[in-house]
């Protein structure tokens, strides 16, 4: 994975710290990303992690 | 085409997802049937919960979903459309959930996401949710309330 797509990929990963962080969601849910393994669950699941966020 | 993508949903189970869901959001706009077939191919395979929308209109389609191995079903456009009789199906289908739940000392009641697709209400202002949920990407049944704009949960985890 290039560098750029890399940060547009960790930015899309910031979307579900932001649906929990400023929307208040309990849960988030995404498709392709993970489809298309721009990241993987572990990957998201560290970044939110990182932002403070309990995760399982 | 249903083991192909029953195997990659177990990847995403092997990987550590939380919930696998599957929400075909153009089923309600092109009609199309719901792909039983799939889901219980992935049910078969998948042992996180599995949330199943698109198209569902009906009690009857609650029923066939998670006949199919579907643990949550999803409702969204019918809830807007058409809510008197999807508010009283899944009120039905909740108390049954209820019962059975405290049956097996398992919990099995729950509710889990609204999610609004991107048609045709795409308006957020007219989503009778909106106001109500803390957030209307997702948000729990019981900040949902009436309780049909949320998802109808049986089977819950008791039965895997």
């Amino acid at each position: 994975m290039s560098r750029s797509s890399r940060r547009e990929a960790w930015d899309r990963c910031a979307d579900l710290v932001d649906g929990i962080v400023t929307g208040g969601a309990d849960a988030v849910l995404a498709a392709s990303i993970f489809h298309y393994g721009e990241f993987t669950i572990g990957q998201a699941k560290a970044a939110m992690a990182a932002a403070g966020i309990e995760v399982r | 085409m249903p083991a192909i993508r029953s195997r990659s949903r177990a990847r995403y189970d092997a990987e550590g997802a939380d919930e696998l869901a599957f929400l075909d959001i153009r089923a309600s706009i092109e009609t199309r049937g719901l792909l039983y077939d799939m889901i219980e191919a992935v049910a078969d395979v998948v042992f996180i919960p599995l949330t199943v929308g698109g198209g569902v209109n009906s009690i009857d389609d609650i029923r066939a979903l998670l006949n199919a191995g579907a643990d949550k079903v999803s409702i969204n456009t019918a809830g807007v459309a058409n809510p008197a009789p999807v508010r009283r199906g899944v009120r039905a289908l909740r108390r049954a959930v209820h019962r059975r739940g405290d049956r097996r000392e398992a919990g099995g009641a729950g509710a889990v996401a609204c999610l609004h697709a991107r048609r045709p209400h795409a308006d957020r202002a007219s989503m009778p949710w909106s106001g109500r949920a803390r957030s209307s990407l997702a948000a729990p049944a019981k900040s949902c309330s009436p309780a049909w704009i949320a998802t109808a949960c049986a089977r819950a985890s008791t039965s895997r």
